[in-house]
């Protein structure tokens, strides 16, 4: 028995070792515990606002949320583990050595998913704006509201827009593998952020408008506050298109960021091999 | 010359993390910093239509190098220039283009997909008109007689199968210089036997210059006539194998066994006092310990002096004290382990 309990602690020892070895993860994952929890003071400032004075019926909290999962399921949220896994595995030399800009597959791979999504989605959209009067009424009532084909227009552009920006925050997270053995630590942090600030879980215009400017200028809230809050008529035509145009500039300099972590992941690769 | 390699060569930094849970606490705030040298400088140069085997054991630097003629890393120093014109560190397109690799741990064919995907993707990349396409394509597959295993998705096929599908995808837009590192990784007798069918046919049918790495003896005899031997990162035998055949291979290994220690003390005493006669200096007799006390003596030379190393090393002992005397081949897997060896 005392052999078990020793073999035991020695297991234990390693696994903390395990642990403790991948020192960039092991930060972030106790970080992540941390913004989890900050993340929920939101979800009960979202809570305790609504229906007062937050502008939202309770029919304009479900259909957030109807629209919220429908954008979630359209974005592409395995891409940056796909990569990361094509690094590491040396997928990555395997496609180096032909003449074909390798960054373009996982690209290509994301836009197939959200396609994929949109065909598995849009019969049961359809189904429900058929069949459920009230949830119909309620964006007839938006389109009016906000110009019919301006809005549909905005909200088309702000998707995209969230599509795009989504895209390459993944890739970006992917590309963590050239200078990390294990990318989920990072991933984890992001997610929690993502979770807490992107209005995943509630409208992000619940929040203090400075913080909701402030965010403005993160890629959070071009991935899904944006597209959530126009689908809903909440943004106005001359707010959608200051947001539209910040929008592209944070993606550019997202993309810029992505480009750069990319030369550079190559060159280190270079430099050693992974 | 299709390939010319001038001191190439390969460093770079490592960690070192003390063992246990303490080693890994102090690995989070420090980290011992360890200078590797992959590959010290190697020149050698690969004329068109050769199939060059790249040797070593595990470790000694062959990946590195294969790595560093594909341009996925760059050398630490020296430059490698193919085709008379492209510099390999810099991946030149052009460069790209004419070469082809295959990686027996890498997998490149889509797994989800049938391979014929995989295949018309190189076939988009590559730029291969359709019907050069389809006429290669049909050749590889002759070759293999794997028809039906373009339409299978890839993860259904057996790992045999899907390297033949890997040599299939990387000769598609006909690459004048495929480099080849361990293809036949894993692969069971038949199958590696088909692989290397196909390699010859495609060095000697094709005129394709191949460079290959391989652990696998019978791989580097059936296919290489060139072999490039690398130890811890150093060149210590660039030459035909047939020399190596002619000069260590046509040895053979003789194990004296003899009744007790003693015994075989003094057999290997009465060789070494008559070594220098029997050609191979180097090589020193090993005493080795058997069953039931029974102590052999085990010592390598040429056919033609094999009666005579016999007849001195048993000279001092008598015919009753020798248990048996096994004369065998040397294999050409000790062959290399000799010439390692002696380059250490």
């Amino acid at each position: 028995m005392r052999a078990v309990f020793k073999a035991a602690g020695l297991i234990l020892s390693q696994q903390l070792s395990v642990q403790l070895g991948y020192r960039m993860a092991f930060v972030q994952v106790a970080l992540f515990e941390a913004i989890g929890l900050v993340g929920t003071l939101f979800y009960w400032r979202a809570a305790a606002t609504s229906g007062s004075g937050s502008g939202y019926s309770a029919a304009g909290i479900v259909v957030y949320f109807i629209v919220a999962s429908s954008h979630q399921i359209l974005q592409e949220s395995g891409i940056s583990r796909s990569l990361s896994m094509d690094i590491r595995t040396g997928k990555l030399a395997a496609s180096l050595v032909r003449p074909f800009p390798f960054l373009l597959q996982p690209v290509c791979q994301g836009i197939a998913y959200s396609l994929s999504r949109l065909l598995m989605i849009g019969p049961v959209l359809v189904a429900i704006f058929v069949f459920v009067p009230a949830l119909r009424d309620f964006f007839v009532d938006v389109a009016r509201e906000q110009g019919g084909v301006i809005w549909l227009s905005g909200y088309l552009a702000a998707l995209s827009l969230g599509l795009v920006c989504n895209l390459v925050v993944r890739l970006s997270l992917g590309l963590l593998a050239f200078d990390m053995t294990q990318t989920w630590g990072p991933e984890l942090l992001f997610m929690s952020i993502f979770f807490a600030l992107s209005g995943v879980v509630y409208p992000v215009d619940l929040l203090p408008v400075p913080a909701v400017q402030a965010l403005s200028w993160t890629p959070f809230f071009y991935m899904q506050g944006l597209p959530n809050l126009v689908a809903l008529g909440r943004v106005s035509a001359g707010a959608l298109t200051a947001y539209l145009a910040r929008g592209c500039l944070v993606t550019v300099i997202a993309t810029f960021i992505l480009v750069f972590m990319w030369r550079r992941g190559v060159r280190k690769f270079e430099a050693i091999g992974i | 010359m299709l390939l010319d390699v001038r001191e190439l060569a390969k460093s770079y930094v490592t960690y070192r993390k003390d063992p246990g849970l303490r080693g890994a606490v102090k690995a989070l705030f420090h980290r011992e910093k360890i200078a590797v040298d992959a590959v010290r400088p190697v020149s050698f140069q690969v004329q068109r239509g050769e199939f060059v085997g790249l040797l070593g054991p595990n470790g000694a630097g062959k990946t590195t190098i294969l790595k560093m003629l594909t341009g996925l890393i760059t050398p630490s120093s020296g430059h490698g220039i193919a085709f008379g014109e492209f510099d390999v560190s810099k991946r030149p397109r052009p460069y790209l283009e004419r070469i082809g690799m295959v990686m027996g741990q890498r997998n490149q064919l889509n797994p989800d997909l049938p391979a014929i995907d995989s295949f018309r993707l190189a076939q988009a990349i590559y730029g291969v008109p359709e019907l050069e396409f389809g006429n290669r394509l049909n050749q590889m597959l002759g070759i293999f007689q794997a028809q039906d295993l373009v339409h299978k998705p890839v993860r259904k096929l057996s790992l045999g199968e899907r390297m033949q599908m890997e040599m299939t995808l990387s000769l598609l837009h006909g690459p004048e210089l495929l480099f080849l590192d361990e293809p036949t990784i894993g692969l069971d007798f038949a199958a590696a036997r088909r692989i290397r069918s196909f390699l010859k046919t495609i060095n000697q049918s094709l005129g394709v210059t191949v460079i290959l790495t391989s652990h696998y003896t019978k791989d580097i005899e059936e296919l290489c006539r060139r072999v490039i031997l690398i130890n811890k990162g150093v060149c210590v035998y660039d030459g035909l194998l047939s020399e190596v055949d002619e000069r260590i291979h046509g040895q053979r290994e003789v194990e004296i066994l003899c009744v007790d220690e003693g015994i075989a003390q003094r057999v290997m005493g009465s060789f070494k006092n008559k070594q220098a006669e029997f050609g191979i200096a180097a090589a020193e007799p090993v005493l080795k310990s058997r069953d039931k006390g029974i102590h052999s003596v085990l010592f390598s030379v040429t056919p033609r002096m094999l009666a005579g190393a016999i007849k001195n090393a048993t000279a001092t002992v008598e015919t009753r004290e020798i248990v048996d005397i096994k004369i065998s081949e040397a294999e050409l897997e000790s062959v290399f382990g000799e010439i390692y060896a002696r380059s250490v």
